[in-house]
């Protein structure tokens, strides 16, 4: 919207400034546990907070010393690369389902997914993990894999529905009129013309499965665990390590800052359908 | 060949969505229904050779007498008023100052946005830095303004609160988003119109936009009271429900109970008591995205 009026300069000091402290409530926090990682022992430990200091990479060298540590880094990519996968094929072929047929029983077929979404993790946990206790697959990849990508795919198949509802039937008319096979026609016709779609969704899905916690904790003990489960663990509630922690924090934080800075444009409609979040 | 047809034809939608639904049945509807029997009956992680014995509503009267749940009841009751209202204001601010066109906008929305993205268990231990008592940047803040240095974290005054920063730190950018769009595609006609009748600025937001805003406004109220009601990741990692409980959730104590207490039955009941009240909460959210679903289906 145009603004008519014209406003003093008095008026655009004071709406400056409010940015700026907007801008600093959001950034601080990031700003200051990247630079306490790369600060040395004594700068870390003080009471009147450092500027100015030698950068060191003495923390995170303590960090990957710790046993298992690239273990866990590499669990927590590989359970986000996978989930990314499954919920990308899975979740459009189940979004075209939804905008393509009114098939019957539609209702509660849309109703389960959506609802799917709200429902909180703790309400299924317990029995989701003695029904994975006793089929011997607690701390495992695959079973955090599974949980990750069923959760999160409701959400994802409301994304991308709206992508589908843009392409005209013409297109899959002329596929099958063709004799395309309905798989074919998905996987080489409809897959790629969603394709800025399933860019979207493969950066919020990996994001999302790199930052869940809850299904992590409970679902791995030792082999599989997570970064964020390791990094809980390594809160002492005595003594706290501040020097490893924010190095683990700020390898937690930085792939998702840095992936959604530059990929915000794509995120932004995705997010904002429906308005709702993963 | 055409019956052939018209029968793969039929089944190809149910085909498509079958491997979703029954993740969703493994995952979702499975454990719901199973969590809802286990709240019936007593049963211990810890002794899983003692066979499960169900006691009808032993459970629930236990827990509701229990005073653990009541405080924990009341902390997310406080936890969700402080978080959502103030999450939300700020993102509806936030909201409204950028809704005009100024120099060095696009830099500074994509900085306002960074918090988004964030993992719940970093942006807990940002703040749980910023708030220790010895080392915290908060306390230096508080001392410079003249206030006196405090163990916020430790504090029973202080505790729930500094875990709802961290929480309305993280979901602004979100607020933001949702309301900033709303904003942009408000049409200019009943601006117009208003701005010709001679209207200020704060009518204009109380009579033409607000009413224009509603809808967003009350999913983004479900999803804030849906994600608040559930807050668990904060708690566990910056007070692990400390001090003295003055910081445990129902979701940390529905955690508490099961995988530290090994106590099934209750920590179920609290469980079953959460999802009852998303249910409660989101209901109506639920039927506003499924009618956008029915639509896009024509």
């Amino acid at each position: 919207m145009k603004r008519i009026t014209t406003r003093s300069w008095l008026w655009w000091v004071g709406f400056y400034v409010i940015i700026a402290g907007i801008v600093a409530f959001s950034l601080f926090p990031i700003f200051w546990i990247v630079t306490t990682s790369l600060k040395q022992r004594v700068d870390v430990y003080t009471e009147k907070p450092v500027l100015l200091f030698r950068a060191t990479l003495e923390s995170y060298q303590r960090v990957f010393e710790l046993q298992d540590f690239s273990r866990y880094l590499f669990n927590s990519f590989l359970v986000a690369a996978s989930t990314t996968f499954i919920i990308m094929y899975f979740g459009a072929l189940g979004a075209y389902a939804l905008t393509r047929w009114r098939f019957s029983g539609y209702n509660w077929v849309s109703l389960a997914i959506i609802a799917a979404r709200m429902f909180p993790p703790i309400a299924l946990l317990p029995s989701f993990f003695l029904f994975a206790s006793r089929m011997g697959l607690v701390d495992t990849r695959q079973v955090l894999i599974f949980a990750h990508s069923t959760y999160g795919l409701p959400f994802i198949v409301f994304m991308l529905a709206g992508f589908f509802r843009q392409i005209p039937r013409d297109l899959d008319e002329a596929a099958l009129i063709d004799g395309c096979s309905y798989l074919s026609l998905f996987n080489r016709i409809m897959l790629p013309s969603i394709a800025p779609g399933l860019a979207a969704t493969a950066i919020l899905s990996f994001i999302w499965s790199w930052n869940e916690f809850l299904f992590a904790l409970v679902l791995t003990r030792a082999s599989s665990k997570t970064l964020p489960v390791v990094i809980s663990e390594f809160i002492g509630f005595v003594q706290v390590d501040w020097q490893g922690l924010t190095a683990m924090a700020t390898l937690l934080m930085v792939p998702s800052i840095v992936i959604t800075f530059f990929t915000q444009r794509y995120l932004v409609k995705g997010l904002t359908a429906g308005a709702i979040k993963g | 060949m055409d019956e052939h047809m018209s029968k793969r034809k039929w089944l190809t939608p149910y085909l498509m969505l079958l491997p979703m639904l029954l993740g969703l049945l493994i995952l979702v509807y499975f454990p719901l229904l199973s969590t809802l029997f286990l709240s019936f009956v007593r049963y211990f992680l810890n002794r899983p050779n003692v066979a499960m014995q169900f006691v009808g509503f032993r459970n629930y009267a236990s827990v509701f007498a229990n005073t653990d749940f009541w405080q924990a009841f009341k902390n997310t009751l406080i936890f969700m008023v402080f978080s959502t209202s103030f999450s939300i204001l700020l993102g509806l601010g936030t909201a409204i100052l950028f809704n005009r066109d100024f120099p060095g906008k696009n830099v500074l929305l994509s900085l306002v946005l960074l918090p988004m993205m964030v993992a719940p268990v970093a942006s807990a231990l940002c703040w749980k830095f910023l708030f220790d008592g010895q080392w915290g940047a908060v306390n230096y803040f508080v001392q410079l303004l003249g206030g006196s240095k405090q163990a916020w974290l430790a504090d029973p005054r202080f505790a729930l609160f500094a875990v709802a920063v961290a929480d309305v730190w993280l979901y602004v950018p979100f607020v933001f988003l949702v309301l900033y769009t709303s904003l942009q595609v408000i049409p200019s006609e009943p601006l117009e119109a208003a701005l010709i009748d001679g209207a200020t600025g704060w009518q204009i937001f109380i009579r033409v936009i607000f009413p224009l805003l509603v809808p967003s406004f009350v999913l983004i109220l479900i999803i804030r009271l849906v994600d608040t009601l559930r807050v668990f990741d904060l708690v566990y990692v910056m007070t692990n429900g400390g001090p003295g409980g003055r910081t445990v959730t129902l979701g940390f104590l529905s955690y508490e109970w099961i995988f530290r207490h090994f106590n099934m039955g209750k920590g179920s009941v609290v469980a079953i008591f959460i999802l009852g009240s998303v249910i409660l909460i989101s209901w109506y959210f639920i039927r506003v995205l499924q009618s956008q679903f029915l639509e896009q289906a024509k």
